[in-house]
């Protein structure tokens, strides 16, 4: 089992990151609802989903690793998995302030600038980030060791390049050492593989609310996929597709999931001394 | 921190004057904790406070929970810094602010 491993290794090591965690999640439950009214059909975003990316980090880490991290670790891993989607529920004002502060690169070359609910979702990992920075006050995060730790961990849930090691290095702070890049191949597996409607409020996942073809697709997909398992050497997604056509959907979804598995696999072997165990994504429908 | 408690009947003002937060939140909880009991406004005067972490929101929503099952509470003097808080994490919503 490795239900909260995390947590309590925390709260026996340092009792006081601990506490600051669990006032940030009171505070955030609040702040990552303010999405809905901005994105009413998209998946979950909220306090919900997080605690699924901090559940799935237990499990890809499992006891050993998690023994292993130092306590500085283990509060910035459970910052970031509450924090790593906090740029989807930003307010207008704070929209224009990062925006400024965004390498967007050629996007708007092909996309507009008034569609900010798209830009917001595409860059919601940069927003994310920025908004931590801003806000590590709020958060009391500790010390700027810490909040770049966060920042990064957070920023790199998906998109980040993680073998850059100017931008993804071990951090050493007074609470132990951070070792970045393993830590955001970790939240970016974990994120990865929330897609189990076990986890999801049906309201959430309900598809009859979704928009446009890709919408309703990306929700079937979603219901169809009845939970996740992560096991010693393979994730397995039990399924049951809601209509003959999810099967292709939901072996494409295996597909993207089996990527990011390669590419943290790689992350963790290479940039770390800890390891992700899985090896392969499978699929097994069944009967309910 | 320093925590200005004043009543008079069942108003309560309690006047924060510093910072709310990881460190000093926990003084507010405990001053807070039995002192309550009877009263039915609860007035938090921030006019000399000058920030409020998520340690402090907290204790204001602890606070709010029992205050709402007796009576009213208010936060009255936030200054600029501190609204833009309340904003941004959505506590504005919740909380009376005057």
């Amino acid at each position: 089992m490795s239900d909260y491993l995390l947590e309590n290794k925390l709260r026996l090591e340092n009792s006081d990151l601990h506490r600051r965690t669990k006032d940030s999640a009171v505070v955030l439950q609040k702040m990552l609802e303010s999405f809905l009214p901005r994105f009413p059909d998209f998946t979950d975003h909220t306090i919900l989903h997080s605690m699924d990316v901090l559940e799935y980090s237990n499990m890809l880490l499992g006891e050993k690793q998690i023994k292993r991290l130092s306590a500085a670790e283990c509060y910035v891993l459970i910052m970031s998995c509450y924090l790593h989607d906090i740029g989807m529920g930003i307010n207008q004002k704070n929209y224009e302030e990062l925006s400024q502060k965004i390498d967007f690169g050629d996007y708007f070359e092909t996309h507009s600038r008034e569609d900010t609910e798209t830009i917001i979702r595409e860059f919601h990992n940069e927003y994310s980030g920025l908004f931590i920075r801003k806000y590590a006050e709020l958060f009391d995060i500790p010390c700027d060791e810490m909040v770049f730790a966060i920042v990064q961990v957070s920023r790199g849930h998906r998109k980040t390049d993680l073998f850059d090691e100017s931008e993804y290095h071990d951090v050493m702070t007074p609470y132990g050492i951070i070792r970045t890049a393993f830590l955001a191949a970790i939240i970016r597996l974990a994120d990865e593989i929330d897609v189990g409607a076990d986890r999801n409020s049906e309201l959430l996942f309900d598809s009859s609310k979704a928009r446009g073809q890709s919408g309703t697709e990306a929700f079937g997909t979603h219901e169809s996929i009845r939970r996740v398992e992560v096991q010693p050497d393979a994730l397995v997604l039990y399924t049951k597709p809601i209509a003959p056509q999810y099967r292709e959907l939901i072996r494409k979804l295996a597909d993207k999931i089996q990527e990011t598995l390669d590419y943290c696999r790689e992350v963790a072997s290479s940039r770390s001394d800890f390891c992700i165990t899985q090896k392969s994504v499978q699929i097994i429908e069944i009967e309910e | 921190m320093n925590i200005k408690k004043t009543q008079n009947a069942a108003t309560m003002i309690i006047a924060l004057e510093g910072r709310l937060d990881t460190t000093t939140a926990p003084k507010l909880e405990a001053e807070l904790k039995d002192a309550l009991d009877g009263v039915t406004e609860l007035i938090f005067d921030f006019e000399k406070l000058d920030y409020i972490s998520s340690a402090g929101l907290r204790v204001l929503l602890s606070a709010q929970k029992v205050m709402m099952k007796q009576g009213e509470m208010k936060v009255i003097h936030a200054n600029d810094t501190i609204m833009e808080i309340f904003e941004v994490t959505g506590f504005s919503d919740i909380l009376t602010i005057e």
